[in-house]
């Protein structure tokens, strides 16, 4: 089963003085997760944007994905703090189906093949309609002239899309039309969330159920997140690698470790990167 | 004003390798302040949640730009009671290293007199103290937030004055938080208690150190900060040197002799009552957003509407899963 990777830089400021740079955390549990998709499920790609592109190849990273890299963009009328996600959708659009679509943060370590035989769609789990993430869509200040479909139904629990499975070329250009659509009829808003999540998360199985397909979760409860093995996602826990050094480095440690136990091709082109150089010496 | 961070920029003509050799060889400096109130103190666990304003000039040099909370750190109760009642802001030093050109925050710590804590990070909640009013520009830039001056001297009736910026200074930023979601995590009502979630209710059934302190987040990291590096982390005087960066913040003139004497680290401070790996992950979870005030009567009773299942997601979210995998 491939798999896919995407990079869009613009939301994190690049280009107003900054340059592009993945941090250390950032780098190895990215490279850990190509190895482990690798190892388990397939091969990989990698969709970026100039400038991300540009950070691999300086690294020599640009052949960690086996089926390689390939230059993409976002339209420019959508807002990068808005839709800080929608190169997730862009790629998307890009890549093959069957694919599973694959965050930065997110290692999964068994093979997926058993699961989806007979899917159409799947996410590892699915969220809570809590109005405070997910409001009524009729608070979004979308563009006159834009409207929800009527076959929605708003009552449908939105799916997480750190990790997700499509079978077939038909649905996606459907999700993926509907994210986009929605995203190009936003009006101006401060709000950094509601709309990215509604067209990431809710869309998805609206969709889908106007398609009469139904949305596997492997997780079916976020309880049961905890006591899985075959889903890592560092999520919001990469903020506190931000700001508290020691536990970075000992989550870098930790993922260097695993490289080069089990993935030792992997771990001579981590070792050979400057961000993750100073942990190549680290013993277990 | 202007400008009296700018040391901390590449000089032009500087290479990376010297840029990062100059900064790594800095002393700890004063970089902000630190507000503590009893409501984010939880005398069980010895732990502030600590609400910091930054220094903007500084905060924006970062790659990873300061949040105004999340912190944490450890004192006795009576030492909090008392740091309370002073009402002013500690300062918080810093010591910052350099990789690839690249600035971070290696350790944090509050001068409290003659005596320094440890700051750390772990994403604890905190609710701004009551009795203070924060208020400036929402706009990065040069402000004297919450400078040396400002912040002890500023009273105006009733209220202490800071000025500073406000909020969105830190996770409110849309291009600061990548990933797939942002707001439960890094909101402002996740480290203020505001908006999002009502605080209180973290405070109480839901308190971040309850779950924290759950078997999940020991089986999560087990094993995680084991090895060389809680070995210098916890390796007594040897600590103390490799946290402050070569023993340069005591040689630094800021507070050479302005803090001399005790300095309660955190790990030695609790190397007696905690192993080291509850420490880590005792330690770090077991802050949470004190609901009580000091008369032990509670601040507010958690509300009881909201889902559990809500609750238990942004936690997750926060935390992450399956990090034991690795």
């Amino acid at each position: 089963m491939n798999g896919f990777y995407s990079l869009w830089t613009k939301p994190s400021g690049v280009g107003a003085g900054r340059e592009f740079a993945m941090q250390d955390h950032e780098l190895a549990c990215l490279l850990l997760s190509v190895a482990a998709y690798e190892e388990y499920n397939g091969r990989t790609r990698l969709y970026a944007d100039k400038k991300a592109g540009a950070f691999f190849m300086e690294r020599g990273l640009e052949d960690i994905f086996s089926r390689g890299m390939e230059e993409f963009d976002v339209p420019e009328d959508i807002d990068p703090g808005v839709f800080w996600a929608a190169g997730k959708l862009c790629a998307l659009k890009l890549e093959d189906m069957p694919a599973v679509m694959i965050d930065t943060d997110l290692i999964i370590w068994r093979s997926l093949g058993r699961h989806l035989r007979d899917k159409s769609v799947a996410v590892i789990h699915r969220e809570e309609l809590n109005p405070a993430i997910y409001p009524d869509p009729g608070t979004f200040a979308t563009r006159p002239g834009y409207s929800y479909p009527r076959g929605w139904d708003f009552k449908i629990r939105p799916a997480n899309t750190a990790m997700l499975y499509i079978r077939d070329k038909d649905f996606r250009d459907h999700y993926v039309e509907e994210s986009l659509r929605f995203m190009h009829n936003m009006g101006p808003t401060d709000d950094k969330l509601c709309p990215m999540v509604f067209a990431e998360q809710r869309i998805l199985p609206m969709c889908a159920a106007e398609r009469g397909l139904s949305v596997y979760s492997f997780v079916p409860s976020m309880e049961g997140l905890r006591g899985q093995d075959m889903f890592t996602h560092i999520w919001g826990h990469k903020n506190v690698f931000k700001f508290n050094m020691d536990e970075r480095r000992s989550f870098v440690k930790r993922c260097m470790l695993r490289l080069k136990r089990e993935f030792p091709d992997m771990y001579k082109k981590a070792a050979a990167v400057p961000e993750l150089e100073e942990y190549a010496a680290c013993e277990e | 004003m202007a400008g009296r961070f700018s040391w901390l920029d590449r000089i032009e003509g500087e290479s990376v390798r010297a840029y990062d050799k100059r900064i790594n060889d800095l002393a700890a400096f004063h970089s902000g302040y630190a507000f503590l109130s009893y409501e984010n103190y939880c005398p069980e666990f010895c732990a502030f949640a600590v609400y910091t304003v930054w220094n903007h000039e500084f905060n924006h040099k970062l790659a990873n730009p300061l949040p105004d909370g999340g912190f944490m750190m450890h004192c006795d109760q009576k030492r909090a009671e008392e740091m309370c009642a002073l009402g002013h802001g500690f300062p918080i030093f810093v010591k910052l290293i350099s990789k690839l050109g690249r600035l971070y925050v290696e350790s944090f710590a509050l001068a409290d007199k003659d005596v320094v804590y440890d700051l750390y990070f772990n994403g604890c909640e905190v609710k701004p103290p009551e009795g203070h009013v924060f208020y400036g520009n929402e706009t990065p830039g040069l402000m004297p937030v919450a400078s040396k001056e400002a912040v002890p001297y500023a009273a105006a009736g009733s209220f202490r004055t800071v000025m500073g910026s406000y909020r969105k200074a830190g996770f409110h930023k849309g291009s600061f938080l990548k990933g797939s979601y942002r707001k439960g995590a890094f909101g402002t009502g996740s480290f203020r208690g505001g908006s999002f979630v009502a605080g209180s209710y973290f405070g109480g059934k839901y308190g971040l150190g309850s779950y924290l302190r759950s078997s999940y987040i020991r089986g999560s990291f087990r094993g995680g900060l084991s090895g060389s590096y809680l070995s210098w982390f916890f390796g007594g005087g040897s600590s103390y040197r490799l946290l402050f960066g070569a023993g340069s913040f005591l040689r630094s003139s800021y507070i050479g002799s302005s803090f001399p004497g005790r300095y309660f680290l955190t790990g030695s401070f609790y190397n007696g009552s905690y192993n080291r790996g509850s420490f880590i992950y005792g330690g770090f979870a077991d802050v949470l957003v004190s609901s009580q005030h000091s008369d032990g009567a509670k601040a507010s009773e958690p509300a009881g509407n909201v889902h559990e299942e809500f609750v238990m997601r942004r936690l997750i979210e926060e935390l992450g899963y399956g990090l034991d995998l690795i």
